[in-house]
């Protein structure tokens, strides 16, 4: 079969574990790696040969100072990690897993896995998402995108509830949903709202980035660690590989109780320090493991709450809930949402394979094989401008430019003030988060205007844009004085910001107009239905028409002419005729 | 501005909001954000300010002064970008066709009456750079 090369694969990056998903004829199918399209994040170094996987996993249990597991929860730091004699950044290890994903998908699929689109959680700071980013280059990877995990799931659903429903005309009745994506992966919370019609519209994204199945299993190692005190008054709360043994344990313990109203934990031969072992016998129950973990599903329910305040909605205009991560299995979730929501808004879907699925999906939004979803998503968090604060207590503010969960891409602006007379310049510094100290905030680009002598409080208008990648883009002008100064500050890698005059500026805007390959432009899922549409016409009179019309149509759409109204009904008109002809 | 707006979503001056919103997805779905990311931005903007979205009515209270008034306001939304319009009556004039639909009336309302309540809440002029 000859399968594209070009195509773009959507990877689901897990704390716990990974999946791979790419298109056939439009559907997404997660590749099944070890006969499983789930694959552990796990890494394990045995002698010279590295594991990934479920190899890794197993070997982790009994070799926990030769593996890694839960690497996302250290990215964006710079924390290092050793695996057996070497050390490594927590991009390396991701990259190893990401390595070993696309090698598998290449054997399974039969050609290179080169561009991906990588999800990571809405909530994921831009260090965070810069590190995935770099990770993915490590890997050899172009990473096409970054997208969210929730917005990757709700494309999932969009898809397959679209497929179920038949294929009725988009843009027909207006019938839009409003949906919740509530997701409790391994290591992460995140909580999306979403507006879903004929366009697929992200409200609101909030979450926890440190907030998952690996803190549920934390308070299960607790309990079993008491339990040994209390029988054997043995401490093993420092003893490495006792507790990487009793985290699988409570990690089987935990997952089994979503099955099962209580479990035995019956484990012998723990490894205790000074050469001893130990062995435990206890019951847990349902009931109990709620109890010890009722604050932290408490916490995923205030974010719940909070991004239904932030979309400006009220639980009963929720009208779909979906519950993505594979610790939404745990009954006591879906019963907290449905004291909120009600039972008949939770549908299901696949709470492993829908963000890889939904990844994939993107990576056919861009790669222009996908028109028929469009996907407005939000920036996660406000970008904002260090100025003088008007309050008494502190020095310096951050004045909010763009808000978190504004659509993008955008392009908003802001004017302040000089406060000093013959200012001779300002210094213009952007940050990232939600606090109105900058210091608690992330810097993430600056640049200086030179000012023309002028009196104090001259107006200074500042200009942000955030565009689909994440590169923000600011423009700063003296008002009246038609001083400027643009910087482009690339969120994927800072230190590459460049501050440039307004002259250069205007120089590469004109190179980059004609560089090759940017023409391609004009898509949309009138031109792609119409090119399939030819593609498969054998009448080469209609086909010509066809073509021209096409032809047409992409100019005017190019062109922003006001006749396109005209000429797309045109089209459509045309290719209602003659995809009845080729169904006869 | 809401000229602009109006031609670029391509609907009538007395469009109500579920016309409004529909003439945006139709527009968003021929120039979806991936491949026309500029024309996008420009039918969002053109849509938030014909539904005086939350974020615009914030990006108008972030561009008013302690100066402005209420017709001052009605100018900035009926002028050009940044010109704030010498002819107030003409602008008031102008306002009257906005006022359709509740919600639109409602939020303008608001903004209308904190202009002219004025003091506190718009200053911008004291943050320095």
């Amino acid at each position: 079969m000859n399968r594209d090369a070009n195509k773009i694969y959507g990877i689901d990056l897990g704390t716990t574990n990974s999946c791979i998903s790419v298109l056939r004829d439009g559907n997404p199918h997660a590749i099944s790696v070890d006969g499983n399209g789930i694959v552990p994040s796990v890494v394990s170094l045995d002698g010279g040969n590295l594991l990934v996987g479920r190899k890794a996993r197993n070997r982790a249990v009994a070799f926990p100072e030769e593996s890694v597991r839960s690497v996302k929860r250290l990215m964006g730091t710079t924390e290092k990690l050793t695996l057996g004699k070497k050390s490594y950044d927590p991009e390396d290890i991701s990259a190893m897993i990401l390595r070993y994903l696309c090698d598998e998908a290449r054997r399974i699929e039969g050609c290179d896995v080169e561009r991906a689109v990588i999800t990571v959680p809405a909530y994921f700071s831009d260090a965070q998402r810069r590190s995935t980013m770099e990770a993915g280059r490590r890997a050899g990877l172009t990473v096409e995108r970054i997208v969210n995990e929730p917005t990757a799931a709700a494309l999932f659903y969009d898809q397959i509830h679209a497929s179920l429903e038949g294929s009725t005309p988009k843009g027909g009745k207006s019938s839009e949903r409003h949906a919740l994506v509530y997701d409790l992966g391994g290591g992460t919370f995140d909580v999306s709202i979403l507006r879903m019609g004929d366009i697929i519209e992200v409200l609101a994204s909030t979450g926890d980035t440190r907030l998952g199945g690996d803190d549920f299993d934390s308070r299960v190692v607790t309990r079993i660690l008491r339990q040994i005190k209390e029988k054997d008054d043995l401490d093993l709360e420092d003893c490495v590989p006792a507790l990487a043994r009793l985290r699988s344990v409570a990690e089987s313990a935990r997952i089994a109780l979503s099955e099962k109203a209580s479990v035995w934990i019956n484990e012998a031969h723990i490894p205790a320090p000074r050469g001893k072992s130990c062995a435990v016998s206890m019951e847990l129950s349902r009931e109990e493991l709620e109890e010890m973990t009722e604050d932290l599903v408490g916490r995923t329910i205030a974010s719940v709450e909070k991004a239904m305040e932030e979309a400006h909605l009220t639980a009963d205009r929720i009208d779909r809930v979906l519950l993505v991560g594979g610790m939404t299995r745990m009954p006591v979730i879906a019963t907290r949402l449905e004291a909120i929501f009600g039972t008949a808004r939770m549908p299901v879907v696949d709470p492993d394979l829908s963000v890889a699925n939904g990844a994939a999906i993107q990576g056919g939004i861009i790669s222009g094989e996908n028109c028929e979803q469009i996907l407005v998503d939000v920036t996660p968090h406000t970008l904002g401008l260090k100025t003088l604060s008007p309050d008494e207590e502190r020095m310096f503010e951050s004045s909010p430019i763009i808000p978190r969960n504004t659509q993008i891409p955008v392009t908003r602006a802001r004017t302040f003030f000089t406060i000093a007379h013959h200012q001779e310049i300002v210094n213009l510094e952007v940050y990232q988060g939600e606090s109105l100290d900058p210091d608690e905030n992330v810097l993430i680009g600056e640049t200086e205007l030179k000012l023309t002598p002028a009196e104090e409080n001259c107006p200074i208008t500042v200009e942000y844009s955030y565009d689909l990648n994440g590169i923000v883009h600011l423009v700063a002008e003296q008002k009246g004085y038609s001083r400027k100064t643009e910087i482009r500050i690339d969120s994927r890698n800072p230190k590459l910001f460049a501050s440039q005059d307004l002259d250069e500026i205007e120089e590469d805007a004109d190179a980059e107009e004609n560089a090759p390959g940017e023409e391609a432009g004009a898509i949309n899922f009138v031109t792609q239905r119409a090119r399939s549409l030819i593609g498969r016409m054998e009448d080469d009179e209609g086909k010509k028409l066809l073509s021209e019309t096409l032809a047409r149509y992409e100019k005017a759409l190019r062109d922003d002419d006001s006749d396109v109204d005209e000429i797309e009904d045109d089209l459509l008109a045309l290719m209602e005729d003659d995809d009845d002809d080729a169904e006869e | 501005m809401i000229e602009w707006a109006w031609k670029t979503l391509k609907v009538d001056r007395d469009a109500d909001p579920e016309t409004v919103r529909q003439a945006y997805v139709r527009l968003v779905r021929r120039y979806p954000p991936e491949h026309f990311p500029e024309k996008f931005a420009a039918i969002r903007r053109a849509y938030q300010q014909l539904t005086l979205d939350d974020d615009f009515i914030e990006e108008i209270f972030h561009r008013v002064t302690e100066e402005t008034t209420p017709l001052d306001l009605a100018g900035f939304l009926w002028g050009d970008r940044d010109e704030l319009r010498p002819d107030k009556d003409a602008a008031l004039t102008d306002l009257i066709p906005l006022l359709t639909g509740a919600d639109a009336r409602n939020a303008l309302d608001e903004a209308l009456g904190r202009a002219a309540a004025q003091k506190i809440e718009w200053k911008t002029g004291d943050e320095g750079v």
